[in-house]
Order: structure tokens, then sequence, then C-alpha cells
């Protein structure tokens, strides 16, 4: 039960990334703009071939396996929160149903009710709020009971109380097994959240393993090229980042 | 059934029978003579006609908004009508100095063959189209838009350099669209192709769905872009090309259509290929009617009444559109 990339390259985007995946966590992919996390998450969704190394899922490589197989096994969710058409919630949400070719209504209704959206489920998916959209489009991915959720910056769009809401939900769906990857900007969520977390740079693996040990002042220092100091306990801490580190 | 599907094809059968009555004569059975070869020979075959291709072009309307997520495209953006004109007008051009006249086999075959022409170049492309949807749909498009200049340039060339004045009116008259004089053979011709392009579109209606969220969402539900690809393109190629094969041009019922049904629906496009179908029967007959009956010395071309309704819808869409935008 895990996911794996194997020295996974990428022309100019992923250069020999490796890392493995466990169930029942949430690990964060953390890293400057453009050092490869949104590819990574990419490859590992089987959305992106690399030029060579494998994903695999399973033990199985990903690239081998049928697309509707992939889909019932790895749900994902996009930064993109465009939706083309103005469709009620509930067949929005229906939609994560498509790879196992029904429509069935208990996981559509399980899913509407993890993320408390049952009274909206008759709207149109427009007239609700960037906050209640983002619930919808998480409520997709859930509908189809994936083993695994992607997820691309899912808080970039969001208020605060829609992060902590977000970020609980993550941890519900890891809390009953299900392996969550989130690539996240915000170091602080990832820090508190996460169980561990994968810091990328220029498309290189630049730390690995627990939020501690992955985003410690050393590392910020080291790929972001910022000066920063954490401050407060565990699980409620905040970065205090101290301008622009010298010039190299 | 859904509301959609079932308001049209009561409309539908509403008017079927009515458009069998009208015409430069109003049959009534009790007075006019031949009314049963009048019926069999001339309205009925004209009748189906007109709901076979309103019913491919409605459909390949829904399908093309569905699948470049917008809802102003339109069937023609793969450029399989124009290519058809040119295959037709070929036939006419041609025709003249091979001795065989417009009316028979040769324009509609010709056309068919235009049409499979894009299609083949349309699937070389698709074959070489990288597998994500996004950047593939508007590469697409675009060699879509460029096979339609193509056509359409070839096609002024062909009525610029026609052998004499009637060809060269011929050929304006038939790339205007009209049902008329078409009989039993063309249905025969038409509904074949047009069912099995439906089929294709009616395959990608999940697929369709899937595309609300974006290619990538689509992609990680299980989509094969390129199957789909293949869907809308001989699809789209055979609703759209045998109609134009069999009854010339006939704009703007892709476009319009879709919007005609939309409120009438949820809005996925997987809810609207049935009714679009429908509703494109419905106006393709309907209008037919109209330019039947209208009291003009010569029968107003039903792709020209078509274009005259459709243009103003298309720019009161965009208004309105520009409106939702502000």
């Amino acid at each position: 039960m895990t996911l794996t990339a194997e020295a996974l390259m990428l022309t100019g985007r992923l250069q020999r990334v490796s890392a493995a995946f466990m169930p029942g966590h949430i690990t964060a992919i953390c890293g400057p703009n453009g050092a490869g996390k949104s590819s990574l998450l990419h490859a590992l969704a089987g959305l992106l071939s690399p030029a060579s190394g494998t994903v695999r899922l399973d033990g199985a490589p990903l690239a081998q396996m049928r697309a509707r197989e992939r889909a019932r096994r790895i749900g994902f969710l996009p930064q993109s929160a465009e939706v083309a058409w103005d469709v009620p919630v509930r067949s929005l949400v229906a939609l994560g149903r498509m790879p196992h070719g029904d429509r069935s209504s208990p996981p559509v209704d399980a899913a509407l009710a993890a993320m408390d959206l049952q009274h909206v489920a008759q709207r149109r998916v427009l007239t609700l709020s960037g906050g209640e959209r983002a619930r919808v489009l998480l409520a997709r991915v859930l509908a189809g009971e994936p083993r695994w959720i992607l997820a691309d910056e899912p808080l970039a769009a969001l208020d605060l109380a829609h992060q902590a809401a977000m970020l609980r939900h993550f941890r519900t769906s890891a809390a009953a097994g299900t392996g969550v990857v989130l690539v996240l900007h915000d170091l602080a969520a990832a820090m508190n959240h996460a169980d561990r977390v994968l810091v990328l740079t220029q498309g290189a693996v630049a730390a690995d393993g627990s939020p501690d040990h992955a985003l410690d002042a050393a590392v910020i220092k080291r790929v972001w090229n910022v000066d920063a100091q954490w401050i407060g306990d565990t699980g409620a801490r905040a970065l205090v980042t101290m301008g622009r580190g010298g010039s190299s | 059934m859904s509301r959609a599907t079932a308001i049209f094809a009561a409309l539908l059968a509403l008017a079927l029978p009515l458009s069998l009555l009208a015409g430069r004569v109003w049959l009534n059975p009790a007075e006019v003579p031949n009314t049963a070869l009048i019926l069999t020979e001339l309205r009925l075959p004209r009748a189906l006609l007109a709901i076979i291709i309103g019913a491919g072009l409605g459909m390949a309307g829904a399908a093309m908004q569905g699948y470049l997520r917008n809802p102003l495209a339109d069937p023609g953006l793969f450029g399989i009508a124009p290519s058809a004109a040119l295959g037709a007008v070929a036939a006419l051009w041609l025709g003249r100095e091979a001795g065989f006249a417009a009316g028979t086999w040769a324009v509609p075959l010709f056309a068919l063959a235009g049409a499979g022409g894009a299609m083949a170049v349309l699937a070389l492309i698709a074959g070489r189209t990288p597998p994500g949807l996004g950047r593939g749909i508007a590469l697409f498009t675009l060699a879509g838009l460029m096979i339609s200049s193509l056509a359409g340039a070839l096609t002024a060339l062909a009525i610029s350099l026609a052998p004499n004045a009637f060809v060269m009116s011929e050929i304006v008259l038939w790339l205007n669209g009209a049902l008329t004089d078409r009989g039993w053979r063309e249905v025969w011709l038409a509904a074949p192709l047009v069912a099995l392009g439906g089929a294709l579109l009616w395959q990608a209606r999940d697929a369709l769905d899937g595309l609300t969220l974006g290619g990538e969402v689509a992609r990680s539900l299980g989509v094969d872009p390129r199957r789909l690809l293949w869907l809308l393109v001989a699809g789209v190629g055979l609703t759209v090309g045998a109609g134009v094969a069999v009854a010339g041009i006939i704009g703007f019922v892709g476009l319009v259509v879709p919007h005609l049904v939309r409120p009438l629906t949820d809005e996925r496009p997987s809810q609207l290929l049935l009714p679009s179908a429908l509703a494109g029967a419905l106006l393709v007959l309907v209008a037919d009617s109209v330019v039947r009956v209208l009291p003009l010395v010569v029968e107003l071309r039903l792709g020209i009444a078509l274009s005259l309704v459709g243009a103003p819808f298309f720019l009161w869409l965009l208004l309105r559109l520009r409106r939702g935008w502000a």
C-alpha cells in the first residue's frame, strides 16, 4: 500500500527524484517556485510521464496500469477551481464516481455529508462562494473513495477559516487510512499539519523527513535563502522571517 | 427521459405533421389530388431529411461545446463543413466538364470525400497531439480553423475559375444549403452516417462530463484524451459531413441549439446531447417549412434563412456573455 517515485527525471523540472509516500499519512511537498512540486505531484497522479524513472503504486508501475484502475485508486485535486458549466453540486460531486462506472449515491451522499454540503446539494455550483466551491471540489475527490488523495495547493485561494477546515478534512481522510499528498506553499501549514515533508529545490530533493527536520531553519535558509525562525509550540508553530539572507 | 428531451420530442411530434401539410400547396387530403404521392415522394423525405440533418448538427454542436468547454464553440471549428462543401463544389465544377449534372450521386459522394479528407488530416494531427488535453485542444482547434480557411479559399478559387456562369451560379446556390428537391435517395445516404456519428458522440458523453472540471481532472478520472478526440472527430465528421453532403452548408444550428437546450437541463454536457439532437431536428424542420410557405417568388434558401436568424442570436449571446463577465 505505498506510492513511490523512483529516480524520476523530467527535463528541466525533476532531477532523479525518489520518494516513498505512506498511506494514513499527510505528506507535504514544499519548495520555492519552479522547484518541481507540481510536476512531481502530476507524475505521482499519472498525469505526466517522466522521461525516465518509475512511479509505483503498490509495487506495480503506474504507467502500465489502466487509466480507470488508476483513477479508482488515486484522486487528484488540481489547483484550479475552474468549472466550465454551472451544474448542480450533486452532479459535480457524482463525477467522482466516473472511474467506478456508476453514479451510486451512497458514496456521493457520504462525500456531501463529510464536506457539510447537503444543504447546497441541489444548488448550482457557480452560485457558491469560493470556500464552498473548494469543499465541493474536494467532495468530488472523496466520492471516488480513492486510497490516495493528491492535491495541488489546495489552500491557495482560501481564507484562514476555510484553510483550517480543509486541513481538518485531509486529516480525517488520512486517519481513515487514505494517503494524502499535498503541494503546499504555506510552510507553517506544512509544519503544523503534515506528518512528513518533502522539500524540493531545482527539481531535486533537498530534505525529506518529519516537519521539524525537513523544515528546520537551516533548510529554509539553504532552499529559500531566507533567514527564518519557528516560534510557538508543536502543532501551532509560526514562521518568522527575518528578511532576505545575504547574497551569495 | 429528461425534461428537455420530453419537451423537444413532443414539439417535434407536433411539428412533423404540420410540416408535411405546409408548403406552396396546403395539403387538404379531401381537395388536393395526388395527396398521397406528394406526401410520400416529396414532403415526407424532405421532412425526414430536415430531421436527420438537424439532429446531427444539434448533437455535434452540443458535443463540441462540451469538448471545448466553451458555449461559443461550433462544429464548424473542425473545418468539416467547408471541406465537405469543397468536395461538392469540385463535383459541380468537374460535372460540367465530364458531363454529369448536379443532383446525381457525384455531389454527395464528393462532399463525403471532402469531409473524409478533413477528418483524415485531423486524425493525423490527433495522432501526434501530446496526450495532455489543454494544449491538445487548442492545437486541434487551430488546425480545424486552418483546414476551414484552406477549404474556403479553394472553394472561392473554384467559383472564380468556374467554366461558365451557369456552373458558378449552381455552386453558389448549392453552398447556401437547401432541402429543395431532395428525396429518399438523400435520406438513405444521410441517415446511416448521421446515426453512426451520433452513436459515436453518445459514446463520448461521460468523458465530456468529466471535462467540466478541466482536462487534468478528466484525465485523473480515467478519461483517455486520445479516444475522446477520435470520437469527436469521427462523430462530428460523420454527422456534419453527411448533412453537408445532402443539403449544402446549413450554419448556426450547431451553435444555437445547445443554447436553447441548456437552460432546460442541469448543464452537464451529457444531458445536452439527446435534447440538442431533437431541438436541432425541430429547428431545421420548422425553418424548412417556413421557407417553403414564405410568399416569395423564389424559395429562400434554408442555409440563408438559418444564418439570418442565427447571426443576430449569436450577437445577442455575445452581449449577454459580456454582461455576465462584467
